[in-house]
């Protein structure tokens, strides 16, 4: 069974060694890791992935714009994205995800367990 | 002073001293005029009485001069041997009864015959006066005392021409005139007088000496002398001849006098007589002080008549000003209804009807003013609404700015701790330690806390903005209270439901009134640990005593959660609002429940108040002004 290949993109480099550490440790998923914003399409398209964990906040392009990028894409526009912020409260995002405008967010800090089942719903094929 | 004195005083003011003045020169003018008439009558009185007198001195010379001229005069001459004018004078004597003695001498002084029987015989005593009508002159020996007659008499002597030679004096007549006679005669012609009013005619001999009088008794006659005692009339009329004045009798008694002074006649010597025409003053002067009476009665007459027309003229000015004026003050107390009654056309109609306009217009300024004080009002709410909206949104928006911050710089490092920690959960070497799980388990409690904080302090902030649609409130508390239903349970709580059926809709966000009321009921829950009765109960009221009530009777919608729990420390009470101050147990509570709870309350127009009840445990009290929430 292959690796569901899952690409991160945040500035954070804390955030990203350790989830993709995380998330490989379960031998479940292939983690690749962006830092850079305004590399992340590029990345993006280069690796090809099941499912994009994107940050919102960060320095020169926002994952906003970055979202718009992808999507924008032939290729990855069908490539689902789960949005990670730090900014949205509870009460927006329910106890663990909220829906707003057809995106999927994650709540910062998101353990491991919320961010499975969350990759698992709509990596499912 | 009031408006009416004023006026009646002045009228009464003007119409008294022309009174006075016009009464004081009239009365002035009439004594003048009726002074001089009366006295002029005096004098003439005065004037006629001795013309009377005169005319019978006249009619005595007169009647000796005829006699003297008598062909029996002759007689002198022959001594009267026979008697015939001793006859004759005796005769004449009798007949003329106002003669006391007629005697005819020859030149020689020798008296030849007498009317009285024992005289002939006698010499003429005085010389000088029988020389001086020897010489031609008739005499007149003014009134004296005649001792054998003891009478006072006024000596006539004329001289006794010779029938063939008149420029030839044989003789001279003399006769004795009675004085008392005039007395009888100066009588004036007012018989109708009684004697206490009558006019006292006076006859004055040149020296003063009363010779006759018209009313004084007959002993006084002869002995009174007007000059020895002073009367100014007695004095005077020598010099003036004539005229009149007042004078004051010996007792005191004022009298008019009218005088003349009579310079005698060209057919005899002039006796210079005075005669006084004498009245009491009092008696004389009657008419003037019946004039003065007059002018008295006419005064009193006068001033009624103006005090009267000056009050009733000055009701009927006084009356609409008056009445003006207490319309005036019903206008001040704020009653516009009031109006003047217009009486007439003159100034003060004009007057009234302009005062009614006055207020016409004051009554439509006033609700002009009303009008716009309230739009003021409401306006002035509406900014110090909008103001304080505005000052709380800022607020908000910075609190935001600042919690959106904190939250990606701390939620970041959380996101890496809780991502290690889950790391080290899977499959790692235990090494033996058995307390690692227990460590890891802290460890992620710690971060879920702090992760708690975060959100919370995110929750404060983040609802600066509201999508609100019309709700019932009861809806937003029924869905809470099923959203706790499981702690109610399992705390042993009973809850009690009061909730108003028509309740009117508010704009409401119903996902934020449903945390408003979660809060409530969960520290109402954490308040009663064993047990207890939840109260929630919503209600209509008006808020204030409106002005306008029943516009504004249903002024505000009102919530209520009310428990029997433990109750809030009185310490507690005034910062419980304040984030991050918190009664509960480390761990269970955020400090920031019931500051999420107050700000989205506020962020609804509404207000919520917690207080302790009497009774024990507490009451949140949460009100929607429907104003305000509009």
């Amino acid at each position: 069974m292959n690796k569901k290949r899952i690409l991160i993109v945040d500035d954070e480099t804390g955030i990203t060694t350790l989830t993709k550490l995380t998330l490989e440790k379960t031998g479940q998923y292939e983690v690749q890791v962006e830092n850079r914003a305004r590399c992340a399409l590029e990345t993006a398209q280069r690796f090809n992935p099941d499912l994009i964990l994107l940050d919102i906040t960060m320095p020169e392009i926002d994952g906003a714009e970055v979202a718009t990028q992808i999507k924008a894409d032939q290729k990855l526009k069908a490539t689902p994205i789960v949005f990670l912020t730090a900014v949205v409260s509870k009460y927006e995002t329910g106890d663990n995800e909220l829906r707003r405008g057809g995106q999927v967010f994650l709540s910062k800090p998101v353990n491991l367990k919320t961010l499975v089942t969350c990759i698992e719903q709509y990596t499912f094929k | 002073m009031r408006l009416k004195t004023k006026f009646i005083l002045v009228s009464l003011l003007g119409g008294l001293s022309s009174i006075a003045i016009i009464g004081v020169i009239a009365y002035t003018k009439a004594k003048q005029s009726i002074e001089q008439a009366v006295g002029d009558s005096f004098q003439t009185a005065a004037r006629e009485n001795a013309d009377l007198v005169e005319r019978i001195l006249h009619r005595t010379h007169l009647a000796v001069e005829q006699l003297s001229r008598m062909r029996v005069m002759e007689e002198v001459m022959s001594r009267d041997v026979d008697g015939t004018l001793q006859a004759y004078l005796m005769h004449f004597v009798r007949v003329n009864n106002s003669f006391v003695r007629i005697t005819a001498i020859n030149r020689d002084g020798e008296v030849i015959a007498s009317s009285e029987l024992d005289e002939p015989g006698d010499r003429f005593a005085d010389h000088t006066f029988f020389e001086q009508v020897l010489n031609g002159r008739p005499r007149f020996a003014d009134a004296h005392f005649d001792e054998p007659s003891q009478t006072w008499v006024a000596t006539i002597a004329y001289p006794i021409p010779a029938q063939y030679d008149a420029r030839q004096v044989i003789g001279m007549l003399c006769a004795q005139w009675r004085i008392e006679e005039l007395s009888e005669l100066l009588k004036l012609n007012r018989d109708s007088e009684s004697a206490e009013q009558a006019v006292q005619v006076m006859l004055l001999r040149k020296d003063g000496l009363l010779i006759a009088s018209s009313r004084t008794p007959r002993s006084s006659l002869f002995h009174r002398n007007l000059r020895s005692e002073g009367a100014p009339s007695a004095m005077i009329a020598t010099e003036r001849k004539r005229g009149y004045l007042q004078e004051q009798n010996p007792d005191g008694q004022q009298v008019l006098v009218g005088y003349h002074c009579s310079g005698g006649d060209k057919d005899f010597p002039a006796v210079e007589w005075i005669t006084l025409v004498r009245q009491d003053a009092a008696i004389v002067f009657a008419p003037i002080r019946r004039l003065w009476h007059w002018v008295v009665i006419v005064a009193v007459v006068v001033t009624l008549g103006v005090l009267t027309l000056s009050v009733f003229v000055s009701q009927r000015l006084s009356a609409p000003i008056e009445e003006m004026a207490a319309v005036a003050e019903e206008v001040a107390r704020g009653d516009f209804t009031v109006h003047v009654q217009r009486r007439s056309s003159d100034e003060v109609g004009t007057l009234a009807g302009a005062f009614n306009k006055m207020i016409g217009d004051l009554k439509t300024q006033r609700e002009q003013l009303l009008k716009v004080n309230e739009e003021l009002r409401g306006s002035y709410e509406q900014l110090t609404t909008a103001q304080t909206k505005l000052m709380h949104a800022y607020k908000m928006e910075t609190v935001g700015r600042l919690a959106a911050g904190v939250a990606h710089e701390v939620k970041n490092p959380l996101t890496v701790i809780t991502m290690g920690i889950d790391y080290l959960s899977t499959g790692f070497p235990q090494n033996g330690d058995t307390n690692i799980p227990t460590v890891l388990h802290e460890m992620r409690e710690s971060t879920l806390r702090a992760d708690s904080i975060i959100r919370g302090l995110l929750d404060f902030s983040a609802s600066s903005r509201l999508d609100v649609n019309d709700e019932n409130l009861n809806t937003a508390i029924e869905q809470s209270l099923q959203l706790v239903r499981h702690e109610l349970v399992k705390n042993h709580i009973t809850v009690k439901k009061d909730l108003a059926e028509h309740l009117p809709h508010l704009k409401l966000n119903r996902t934020k009134m449903e945390q408003v009321f979660i809060n409530l009921l969960i520290n109402a829950v954490h308040a009663m640990p064993r047990g207890g009765t939840l109260t929630v109960r919503t209600y209509a009221t008006s808020l204030l005593p409106s002005r306008n009530s029943t516009q504004n009777s249903l002024a505000a919608v009102v919530a209520e959660v009310t428990d029997t729990g433990t109750g809030i420390p009185p310490e507690a009470l005034q910062k419980i609002f304040e984030p991050f101050y918190t009664t509960k147990p480390i761990g269970v509570g955020t400090g920031l429940g019931l500051p999420v709870v107050k700000n989205i309350v506020e962020l609804h127009g509404g207000t919520i108040t917690m207080a302790n009840r009497p009774e024990g445990g507490a009451k949140a009290t949460i009100t929607f002004n429907l104003k305000g929430n509009n």
